[in-house]
């Protein structure tokens, strides 16, 4: 039984249908984040479970009732903007309170509630500021506290972290992840930036031009992607992405040639989703932490164009023979000079695509 | 040597940049000066004489003023004029921004915006002209609709129970469009994000409009209440061209009544006395508004 229920929703501006056909399903207290380039629906999507946009098709339900044409407010959502959307007359107290003074709740209850959500979110001493007296991390704060006050169905959140800076969005993730675990509540989450997606979701949906692509934890999405544009957008570094040819098929091995390989053919161990002929066109995929410096059975050479010392790790940007850009994660230091030609072989299976950007991988 | 040129040509460019400013601002200066400022000083020096155009001005110290204070027909246009801008100010203002409110939240069209600010581009006098046409208590189309619904004919400006009326609804009709569009331009500045907020909390149109854009338009709020206020306090135009402060002095204000004393009676020292005091009343007033809607300060970034 699922708590949000999304079912073919499409969505039309005008001529041009921007939600195209989606259908997701979360259950109860579930973390799912929508995951995207921009332009591909994402936020649209989530508006809509909000009601903030019409639904042109399909059906929305949360918990069991239809709220496809529901107003907003009777939908028991809320939503945290990425402009935080904080009043900026009200004080923080009351831009939480602000919910409950419409509804006429008593004032003694309304100054419980606020101050058991400022306990949580840790912003006592500032209930009596005004917005533009608060840093980004602190408003970010106060509009989720307006959301946690009103106790909705579903929290939404529409890239709540993408005003703050890098290090203060790295402390806001671990602090809304820590909320979900406190309150158990199911929350839908729009975010463009993947490590956020990876670290934050239970499951990820990945949208691309109103449709999704793949839908799973983020382990799966990051072993199994379906296709090029999941495994391309997943994953930081990316993926990289050799062209190659099919030599002969089969089952439990391909025998591919690559122009970037060193040798004349390497054999890619199965299995694989179906009978592949020879002659066809696929891509490897090689993430960067599967690559290692081996210069004993080297299956491609590279030319290292630029290393990033981590501290803790090494990146290592460089191009193949056949000018294709790659990046290699490696957990040592290295110390190699840009121009170097550096050997590589890759651990694991790599990932296989078809001519068609699917995966051949089960 | 080098470093020594360096500051010479700051400096200098420093000067030729206060050059370009003061000549930029130059014409606004003289304008001001010529005829703000120094209109302004003589109307002062004018009050404390009784110059009447003709003969040589005698210096009478604050007689004018006293006069004034004992003078009736002044309380009377004092209170005419009052009376004009409490039709005027609560329907103005409320209604310019109802029609804001209206066209932000309902039909963005830039159509309807050119039709509320129409009647602005018309003159003063000739949308006095006008409406003097169309409440003519005879042959004014208004009187034959009236009658159409059924309703009596009304004497609109040539009655002393409605003139005043008239007169406020003639500027109200004119100047609405005004304050609607300022008004819609301050609605733009407010984020449609807090509206959304607002509307996931359960808020109707009524407290949005209550609790987010009322208070957030507030710096805006005072600038249309200053300057209509200022203006209607200062109301000549339309009375000049419609009742000439009839009938039955019910339509003469206190500028009309400042414009009979100068140049139909030729009493300049006392005309220039009631001007000084009006002006000193719009100042404080102003001054008043501004700190009360705490003007020069907004909520929004």
């Amino acid at each position: 039984m699922s708590f949000l229920s999304i079912d073919r929703v499409t969505k039309q501006f005008g001529i041009v249908q921007v939600i195209k056909g989606v259908s997701i399903e979360a259950r109860k207290g579930e973390f799912i984040v929508f995951v995207g380039p921009s332009g591909c629906g994402k936020s649209t999507l989530l508006r809509m479970i909000a009601g903030l946009e019409e639904t042109s098709g399909g059906t929305i339900a949360i918990d069991g009732e239809d709220v496809t044409h529901a107003d907003p407010a009777r939908r028991h959502i809320a939503m945290v903007f990425q402009s935080y959307a904080l009043f900026p007359h009200l004080n923080v107290f009351d831009n939480i309170a602000f919910g409950m003074q419409i509804k006429k709740v008593p004032r003694a209850e309304i100054r419980s509630r606020v101050e058991e959500a400022a306990r949580i979110l840790r912003i006592e001493p500032l209930l009596d500021r005004k917005p533009r007296q608060l840093s980004g991390g602190q408003r970010q704060r106060a509009a989720i506290g307006r959301a946690i006050v009103r106790k909705p169905k579903i929290f939404l959140f529409d890239e709540p972290l993408s005003n703050l800076d890098a290090e203060l969005r790295t402390r806001m993730r671990v602090e809304i992840a820590r909320l979900h675990q406190a309150i158990g509540a199911t929350m839908i989450y729009v975010t463009h930036d993947q490590v956020e997606a990876m670290t934050l979701a239970d499951r990820i949906v990945v949208l691309r031009n109103g449709l999704v692509e793949q839908t799973g934890s983020p382990s799966e999405l990051y072993d199994r992607p379906r296709n090029l544009f999941v495994a391309g957008f997943l994953g930081s570094p990316r993926m990289a992405l050799l062209p190659a040819r099919v030599i002969r098929g089969g089952p439990d091995q391909l025998t591919l040639s690559c122009p970037a390989c060193t040798g004349p053919e390497i054999d890619v161990p199965g299995p694989f989703r179906r009978e592949v002929r020879s002659g066809e066109p696929v891509t490897l995929g090689l993430r960067p932490e599967t690559l290692r410096w081996d210069a004993a059975d080297p299956m491609l050479t590279v030319r290292v164009e630029i290393t990033e010392n981590l501290g803790g790790s090494t990146l290592v940007h460089a191009t193949t023979s056949d000018h294709q850009a790659l990046i290699m994660t490696a957990a040592e230091r290295l110390a190699v000079t840009p121009g170097t030609l550096m050997p590589l072989s890759f651990g694991g299976h790599p990932h296989v695509f078809d001519g068609e950007g699917e995966t051949l991988r089960p | 040597m080098a470093a020594k040129t360096r500051v010479v040509t700051r400096a200098g460019r420093r000067r030729r940049e206060a050059i370009a400013g003061l000549l930029f601002v130059a014409p606004a200066t003289v304008g001001f000066l010529a005829f703000y400022l120094l209109p302004t000083v003589r109307a002062f020096q004018i009050s404390l004489t009784d110059w009447s155009l003709l003969r040589a001005p005698n210096v009478v110290g604050l007689a004018n003023y006293r006069r004034m204070i004992g003078d009736p027909a002044f309380w009377h246009s004092a209170w005419v004029t009052l009376t004009y801008v409490l039709y005027n100010i609560p329907l103005q203002t409320a209604l310019g921004l109802l029609l804001a409110v209206l066209s932000d939240r309902l039909a963005r069209s830039v159509a309807l915006r050119a039709v509320i600010i129409a009647p602005y581009l018309m003159s003063n006098v000739v949308a006095g002209l006008v409406w003097m046409l169309l409440l003519d208590p005879i042959l004014g189309l208004t009187n034959a609709w009236l009658a159409h619904v059924g309703l009596p004919r009304q004497g609109f400006l040539s009655s002393p129970d409605e003139a005043m009326a008239s007169v406020a609804a003639i500027s109200i009709w004119r100047n609405t469009g005004l304050t609607a569009l300022l008004f819609y331009a301050g609605l733009q500045a407010i984020p449609k994000h807090l509206y959304e907020a607002a509307r996931l909390e359960g808020a109707d149109e009524w407290s949005m409009f209550r609790r987010i854009t009322l208070p957030l338009l507030r710096p805006v709020l005072a600038f249309v209440l200053v300057t209509s206020l200022v203006g209607s306090f200062q109301v000549f135009d339309v009375i000049a061209v419609t009742t000439e402060g009839g009938p039955a002095q019910s339509t003469r204000a206190i500028l009309w009544y400042i414009y009979e004393n100068a140049f139909k009676f030729h009493k300049m020292g006392y005309a220039s006395a009631i001007s000084v005091t009006l002006f000193s009343v719009l100042i404080l007033v102003t001054l008043l508004q501004m700190r009360l809607l705490r003007a020069d300060h907004s909520d929004l970034d």
